[in-house]
């Protein structure tokens, strides 16, 4: 009798622990899941919070039993954290437990680590290089739009120490670039915002009004994008407001105006947050 | 009625915040004040925004923009363009272009954090010393703060304490007017604890 109460304890036991490591895994993606939603919603110290704990329950659950859905979780947390020496590892371990891509994952996380070092080292051009490769090529979109980010930067800073001419011909190739992206993935709010900010150094204000408004209403990663992304709108609003036709100005003023209602702001000029 | 509920805010906050942020540091006035034009900003759902507001900007936006838009951005704000009226009638592009990389988050996208921290330089209209001090002062800033970033308790404890005013008062004022009235307070405030 007692010896069968032993074999019921241990059986209770070892079901216990197998739901407690699907939990682990299981709380981790919920985690990870609410920390998206709310940096979308520009919480970022919530959001943080989130991804933190998803870091931390998916290390559990790695622990407790390992496996390719454990580590990439590991890793997907790590890469929001900006651990990227670690998340590197951690698709490498997934790739391991069987999970295809993760081999990929982790080579193009230590490229854009390499990137990053290399920048920092003044290496800006070789960075530049990487950066280029890994917006297109990268699988993980974190380190896409990090990469066009970082690329466009370096870019447009070459452009504007170039004479008129080849100044727009750079900027056309990366717009082509940053075009490509939004055909990939119409829904990101990011890569319209980056979309729009070229097209504005090209003095296209009209398709630049147009990238922002998607931006926009699509959402975008943080505040200060979003706020950037208003001024950019006014921007095009002024410019637009000198370079149109009465004819056509009225009719892109009408357009304005149907959206600034949309989003509430006191006037042309006024965006929500510049209340005064 | 609405500086008076602020004052209350202010108070029970500086209370809070002695406890988390060493007293003087200069740090309570950017910390409150931000936070509260989260609460401005975000009224409608301030209870959940009070955990999530940024304690400094994170450079995520293009920094590189096109002249044109620089020298709108001075031309738009007219204490900018009187300031800077030599360097925009010469089109000095490359002076503008670095006062335009300190200047343009503090008033082109209003980060609370740091318009509070630049508060003094923001009312006297002393920009250079802005650009000057920026780095340094921005460094100063992250280091004493870092601590807080992710606190569950301050946060709560902040949290706490805005619950008992109410958001709709607080939605009423501007990013402007709040800053003048928490500056206010927590200069009055320092001054008794250095007594």
């Amino acid at each position: 009798m007692r010896k069968q109460n032993k074999v019921l304890f241990i059986l209770v036991l070892g079901l216990f622990s197998l739901m407690s490591c699907a939990s682990h895994l299981k709380e981790s993606k919920s985690l990870y899941s609410k920390g998206s939603e709310l940096s979308r919603e520009y919480r970022m110290e919530m959001a943080y919070s989130a991804y933190k704990k998803a870091y931390e329950k998916a290390c559990l659950q790695v622990k407790s039993k390992p496996s390719a859905q454990a580590y990439m979780m590991k890793g997907l947390s790590e890469l929001e954290l900006e651990m990227w020496d670690e998340a590197e590892e951690s698709f490498l371990k997934a790739f391991d437990y069987g999970f295809e891509k993760g081999e990929e994952w982790a080579q193009n996380v230590s490229l854009f680590s390499l990137a990053l070092s290399m920048e920092k080292f003044g290496l800006k051009e070789s960075a530049a290089d990487i950066y280029d490769y890994l917006l297109s090529k990268s699988k993980i979109k974190q380190v896409s739009m990090l990469s066009v980010m970082r690329y466009s930067e370096f870019t447009i800073a070459e452009a504007l120490r170039e004479e008129q001419d080849e100044r727009l011909k750079r900027l056309e190739r990366l717009s082509k670039k940053v075009a490509q992206l939004t055909e990939k993935d119409l829904s990101c709010g990011f890569y319209h915002y980056m979309q729009s900010q070229v097209l504005s150094h090209m003095k296209r204000y009209r398709e630049s009004f147009e990238e922002a408004v998607m931006a926009r209403e699509l959402g975008l990663p943080t505040l200060e994008i979003n706020r950037d992304n208003d001024n950019q709108i006014v921007f095009c609003y002024r410019s637009l407001k000198d370079e149109l036709s009465a004819g056509d100005w009225k009719e892109f003023e009408s357009v304005y105006l149907g959206w600034i209602k949309k989003w509430g702001w006191e006037g042309p000029e006024s965006p929500d947050w510049k209340r005064s | 009625m609405k500086e008076t509920k602020i004052d209350e805010l202010v108070e029970n906050a500086v209370e809070i915040l002695s406890e988390f942020v060493p007293a003087k540091t200069g740090l309570y006035f950017p910390i409150i004040s931000s936070a509260l034009i989260w609460l401005i900003n975000r009224h409608e759902d301030w209870k959940k925004s009070i955990y999530s507001w940024q304690v400094w900007p994170d450079p995520d936006f293009l920094k590189n923009k096109p002249d044109e838009f620089v020298l709108d951005f001075f031309i738009q704000k007219d204490a900018l363009k009187e300031y800077f009226r030599t360097q925009i009638e010469a089109r000095d592009m490359d002076f503008l272009r670095n006062a335009f990389d300190y200047l343009y988050p503090l008033f082109g996208l209003k980060d609370p954090f740091l318009s509070a921290l630049f508060s003094e330089e923001i009312k006297s209209k002393d920009f250079k010393k802005i650009i000057i001090e920026f780095d340094e002062k921005l460094d100063q800033a992250k280091q004493a703060v870092t601590p807080l970033k992710g606190n569950k308790a301050f946060a709560q404890s902040m949290g706490k304490a805005i619950k008992k005013i109410g958001a709709f008062c607080v939605g009423l004022l501007s990013q402007e007017e709040v800053q003048e009235i928490v500056a206010e307070i927590v200069k009055k405030k320092i001054k008794k604890q250095g007594e």
